[in-house]
């Protein structure tokens, strides 16, 4: 079984070999998912319809970002939750359920503990654009932990909309 | 004899039996009578589509969730997504538990367990989408003499 990345995510892909983006799949798909469902569980708040379908367009708009690209991308994830428990009118309720979405996305905690994040050193490109290895390995991990935080956010989102009412 | 050979092997073992059949036949035949005069096949059949194309189990029960979510769907009646969700997450975790115990003499990696899943979900997804397509024939018949 080859695995073929989906269309919207080959720029993604391209940059990782096949063993690890086909880890990142498997990881997707059972401990993130896994973790998701935990969360949904212990947090039964939700947002209205329509900030829950701005936080799952922000997050389908940054599909297929370049490995380069994942710390800029992780950081506009969280600035947008950030942004939104500042707010004057934000309730108690909705305020806690950001704070505690920053927290595991957060790269400094959350997902950071609750994976391993492999040694890039082995899996380094040629040096075409004269970056250094350190800032290619920190651009890597950088990505994962982009590509973890879109993926649980992805699946609490789904799990969330299901108990939402859309208008008819 | 390949690893994927042995695999799909084992998976058309455990998806002709008969309990696999007859739950994926009533789940088809719910849904034929909650979308009716066709009013779903598009939906199934873009189910259909996604789970042969995806690599992830979740990205199919993803779908199925979004699709409660908008209600006029028809997923939510008769708590049919929800059966779904859980047919295709837990029931067809046991099975794929025991085929990769079945084969744990070919030492499996997890990708290739994740896998097992994955063809279990596409078989159930296939088989239950042909049901509803039987059971709505006569309804697509009554229509088509109409005209």
């Amino acid at each position: 079984m080859q695995f073929q990345p989906n269309s919207d995510q080959e720029e993604s892909f391209k940059f990782l070999k096949p063993d690890e983006a086909k880890r990142l799949n498997l990881l997707a798909d059972t401990d993130l998912y896994e973790m998701a469902m935990k969360f949904c569980n212990e947090d039964e708040f939700h947002l209205t319809k329509s900030k829950m379908n701005k936080l799952k367009g922000l997050i389908h708009t940054l599909t297929g970002v370049q490995v380069c690209d994942g710390r800029e991308r992780i950081g506009s994830i969280i600035k947008y939750l950030r942004h939104q428990t500042h707010k004057s009118t934000i309730r108690e309720e909705e305020k806690a359920f950001y704070e505690k979405l920053i927290r595991i996305t957060n790269s400094d905690e959350g997902l950071r503990q609750f994976f391993h994040i492999p040694e890039f050193s082995n899996c380094m490109h040629q040096d075409t654009d004269g970056r250094t290895e350190k800032k290619r390995k920190k651009d890597k991990q950088d990505f994962y932990m982009y590509y973890f935080s879109r993926e649980f956010l992805n699946h609490v989102i789904a799990e969330k909309m299901k108990g939402i009412p859309y208008a008819k | 004899m390949k690893n994927n050979m042995r695999i799909h092997k084992a998976i058309s073992v455990q998806t002709s039996k008969e309990e696999f059949y007859n739950k994926a036949e009533e789940l088809g035949t719910r849904a034929a009578k909650i979308f009716k005069e066709g009013k779903g096949k598009t939906q199934l059949n873009s189910l259909l589509n996604l789970v042969n194309s995806s690599l992830r189990v979740t990205d199919t029960i993803n779908y199925i969730k979004r699709q409660i979510g908008h209600r006029n769907r028809g997923f939510e009646e008769d708590n049919f997504g929800n059966d779904l969700i859980d047919f295709l997450y837990n029931d067809l975790k046991i099975i794929k538990n025991s085929i990769a115990s079945e084969l744990k003499h070919l030492e499996l990696n997890d990708y290739e367990v994740q896998q097992i899943h994955l063809l279990l979900c596409r078989q159930f997804i296939s088989s239950m989408v042909i049901h509803y397509n039987y059971q709505q024939r006569e309804g697509f018949d009554a229509i088509s003499t109409k005209f």
